[in-house]
């Protein structure tokens, strides 16, 4: 069975892509192929020309960006140097999920798709491109485009005759082993324990526990919104950043959530569980300890505060005997009950300790091995790195706004990571924060000469922080910031670390405050008020420019206004500055580092 | 069933028709005969392949021998059967078949026994035929959508010593689709994966992405086909099952008007159930499931949210 493998590949932001990759992956092996499925950033691409059948799914994000986990992958794929037979061996399909309201409609996966026929690559099926704004969300593509994959996969790969599909109403095997331990054993002979990772570089499999120094809150306490400015200690990491740079942080579950679910499922929290694979394609998670307690189980590694995808009411469904919970889990598992299941549970944000609970009878007969199939690990968050080593040496400082907001649920959403956080009192508690750093995509002007323009509202402040501090310390002038928020005495954090920067002639700042005054003032009014500084930056000093923050439209909106300043003090009509805009991108001179 | 002795390891495969229930019942009986001594494993015959049980096992494998069975063994099963089972351990196999081999799914008893031959097994008994119910044969009718099928059951045994390393036996009935695989040019192999060595591309020339696009990709979906089709409401609002309130015969009757007030109370008295199972016009919507009667309030938690 050698020759029947096949590779699931996906670009993920939210989770979403990932689902879909989940199922293509599942549908295979019903179909007896030896599947793997795994973010493409993972894939070790040398092997990529070697495979005989890739699926690739990959959502489009931000301004028709490619994914977090597919960032390596792709720009690997863009080398110039890469032969345009070197993929011939490869029988590929693209799945792309997007959403046509914005121009750049399933940009990465179009543009995957032509990079991988360019380099030689046989597209199995027409590029699929499903599309949030259908009525019945992105399925209404997913479902008949696997269809007509499968049936051109297996004229290729056919079955032998007396081999069936299994059937999909039939429970998967668990991807893992469980087994309860007594108390006392420690490891089994021939079994997996974790191997001895210390004096290796901090990484998602061995995060560094770094001490909490301050978690102090930037924003006026009679302002809505909380944002935090918490410093972490990390001497004797080993770890080192540059401007740009990425913190991942990895929470875990709140302990109230943790006992609520414990209780839920009826568990004996000391109890210890040992896991071994079940399948050779899905390795045993690598920061699970072996043995694992119930409580270090539900704590640290059961994503219980997510949202539950379409899976999860499938599986779900095959442990449930109560009549109504049956019927109901297995409608959210048909196409037509997706619309349904959005609204229940996608648009209100209910997590899946929620959904538990309205799922009583069920929920006391999931076997614990199984829960590892239901509830996937928790994730870690990323944040810019709000520091720089030369102004604060061994320490990483994050911005951070606490997340929490209302739906139609009665109890308000919290954000995991940052309701976590925010209650970390380091005065009372020796607290360790489980973090390590990952290569930012902003990066900034190697020589010291070149000015930067900075627009970064709100938290996106975080990079530029760091970056001014880093040139600043350094002696380094033509810094240029934009900041916006809504009341110069409610929110404008830092204000107190530019007075001195500024009174040097080592910064500039626009400020720009929405609510001060009767009409809104955001940075791009800022930016096209000073419009003639701008111009001269940009084009006789080689100026860079960065826009990061955390809004739908603020980044579109900051990307116009650069526009008019082009063409008002460029001269430019409307296509040529568009086009100028598109050659700095092009040469890193602009770039755009925006969250959701 | 008179195969199966106390003390045995016995591992039971079933398939397609047959009800849970029923391997449910043949588990406690088979549990009963081997006794506290022996070993009851279950697992679905297309499962089988993947589960990757330790060689030598078994002392007994049955297969199909629960009514109705419907899989036709393929060569790599009988193969792994054979594995699993200890050094002359019984297999029991049942199998739907035809009586003329007519290039369809199922084959003659004849050419199962010759596949359990191949398979490494011996002392392969006759085909002896298995009666169904009606109700059975009906389900396999279903199951198989063939005419004229016998159900038989035959045995064998795994030779008293442990026969060399077990070759995957290719048995196909099909002629194997060879797929034409160009080579892979050296040279290209080369650069791609001397390429592939150094991760870091601040300094690799790379394409501009957006050439990669033309007209074609720059055009939006047509709106009209991300319409559902059905035309009506997509705000649809539900009535719970067993709907009390009106709201069911409301939505039924195609009503334009809505109603006008939410009432206090449950009229329907499925409120305590959750968001999935209440109607449109709960007024404990958004609220977590409670039990029936309990006095809700909303606690000063759920009001302020964790900080």
């Amino acid at each position: 069975m050698d020759s029947r493998r096949l590779t699931v590949l996906y670009g993920s932001q939210t989770g979403t892509a990932q689902d879909v990759a989940e199922r293509a992956a599942r549908e295979a092996k019903r179909r007896h192929f030896s599947t793997k499925v795994l973010p493409m950033d993972q894939y070790p691409i040398a092997s990529l020309i070697h495979e005989p059948v890739v699926i690739f799914v990959c959502s489009t994000t931000g301004q028709g960006d490619e994914p977090d986990n597919m960032k390596v992958f792709w720009r690997f794929l863009l080398r110039k140097n890469l032969p345009s037979n070197s993929l011939c061996q490869l029988n590929f399909a693209v799945l792309g999920l997007g959403d046509s309201s914005y121009q750049k409609f399933n940009f990465v996966a179009k543009k995957l798709q032509k990079r991988l026929q360019q380099l030689g690559g046989n597209p199995l099926h027409t590029l699929g491109l499903a599309d949030d704004q259908h009525d019945l969300g992105p399925d209404a593509v997913v479902d008949p485009w696997l269809g007509v994959l499968w049936n051109k996969v297996m004229s290729l790969y056919p079955l032998p005759p007396d081999k069936t599909i299994i059937s999909e109403h039939i429970l998967p095997p668990p991807r893992y082993k469980v087994q309860f331990v007594d108390g006392d054993q420690d490891s089994i002979n021939g079994l997996h324990v974790p191997a001895d990772k210390t004096g290796s570089k901090p990484s998602q499999n061995n995060p560094f526990c770094a001490r909490l120094v301050s978690n102090d809150r930037v924003t006026a306490h009679d302002h809505w919104q909380d944002v935090r400015l918490i410093k972490l200690d990390v001497s004797g990491s080993g770890l080192s950043h540059a401007a740009g740079d990425v913190v991942m942080i990895q929470p875990p579950n709140l302990p109230d959530e943790v006992q609520t679910f414990i209780q839920l499922l009826k568990l004996n929290p000391e109890d210890r569980i040992l896991l071994q694979q079940n399948d050779p394609d899905v390795p045993l998670p690598p920061t699970l300890p072996q043995p694992c307690s119930i409580q270090h189980l539900v704590e640290h590694h059961l994503d219980i505060h997510a949202v539950p995808r379409r899976w999860f009411f499938t599986l779900l469904s095959y442990f449930a005997e109560n009549e109504l919970e049956k019927e109901k889990l297995q409608e959210f598992s048909t196409a037509e009950g997706q619309e349904e299941l959005y609204a229940y549970c996608n648009r209100p944000r209910r997590t899946t300790l929620e959904v538990l609970q309205d799922f009583p009878h069920v929920t006391n007969t999931i076997p614990v091995e199984y829960l590892f199939d239901l509830i996937p690990p928790v994730q870690p968050r990323a944040f810019s790195i709000a520091s720089s080593l030369q102004a604060n040496p061994h320490e990483v400082h994050i911005l951070m706004a606490v997340v929490q907001y209302k739906t139609k649920l009665v109890t308000p959403r919290r954000g995991l990571c940052s309701t976590w956080l925010s209650a970390l009192n380091p005065q009372k508690d020796d607290v360790r924060v489980p973090m390590w750093i990952r290569k930012g995509t902003i990066s900034f002007p190697k020589t010291p000469a070149t000015p930067v323009i900075m627009v970064g509202p709100g938290t996106g402040l975080a990079p530029f922080r760091g970056y001014i501090q880093e040139r600043t310390t350094l002696g380094i002038t033509g810094n240029f910031l934009f900041f916006g928020c809504r009341n110069k005495d409610k929110d404008f954090f830092c204000a107190t670390e530019w007075q001195p920067l500024m009174e040097k002639g080592l910064l500039t700042v626009y400020t720009a405050f929405s609510r001060d005054q009767e009409e809104k003032i955001y940075v791009q009014h800022r930016i096209k008020e000073n419009g003639a500084v701008i111009w001269d930056l940009i084009h006789n000093q080689e100026a860079w420019i960065f826009v990061a923050g955390n809004a739908k439209q603020m980044p579109t909106d900051v990307q116009s206004a650069l526009q008019s300043v082009l063409m008002e003090h460029g001269n430019m009509g409307e296509t040529e500055a568009d086009r100028y805009i598109h050659n700095l991108e092009h040469r890193r001179r602009y770039q755009v580092e925006a969250w959701s | 069933m008179d195969s199966v002795n106390p003390g045995q390891t016995v591992l039971l495969l079933w398939g397609g028709a047959v009800s849970g229930d029923m391997v449910q019942t043949t588990v406690g009986n088979l549990q009963a005969k081997v006794g506290e001594k022996g070993h009851v494993r279950v697992e679905h015959v297309d499962r089988l392949l993947l589960s990757n049980h330790g060689s030598s096992t078994f002392d007994v494998v049955l297969s199909g021998t629960m009514n109705p069975p419907t899989t036709v063994h393929s060569g790599d099963l009988l193969a792994e059967m054979a594995r699993l089972l200890k050094p002359s351990g019984r297999v029991v196999v049942c199998e739907p078949t035809v009586s003329t081999d007519n290039g369809g799914t199922l084959r003659t008893a004849a050419k199962l026994s010759s596949s359990l031959k191949l398979a490494g097994l011996i002392s392969v008994s006759e085909a002896k035929e298995v009666s169904l119910s009606q109700q059975e044969q009906d389900l396999l009718k279903q199951a198989l959508s063939v005419e004229g099928v016998q159900v038989v059951e035959i045995s064998a045994s795994k030779p008293s010593y442990e026969v060399g390393s077990s070759a995957q036996l290719t048995l196909s009935f099909a002629k194997k689709k060879q797929v034409e695989k160009p080579k892979l040019d050296e040279n290209a192999a080369k650069i791609w994966s001397l390429s592939a060595v150094d991760m870091n591309d601040d300094d690799i020339d790379l394409l501009d992405p957006d050439e990669l696009l033309d007209e074609e990709d720059m055009k939006k979906p047509d709106p009209a086909s991300l319409k559902s089709g059905c035309g009506g409401d997509t705000k649809k609002r539900k009535a719970c099952k067993n709907c009390t309130c009106g709201l069911a015969e409301e939505l039924e009757g195609d009503q334009t008007e809505k109603t006008a007030s939410k009432p206090a109370t449950s009229a329907c008295g499925n409120c305590y159930l959750g968001d999935a199972f209440r109607c449109a016009s709960c007024p404990y919507l958004g609220m977590p499931a409670f039990k029936p009667g309990e006095k809700i309030t909303l606690t000063d938690r759920q009001l302020k949210g964790d900080i």
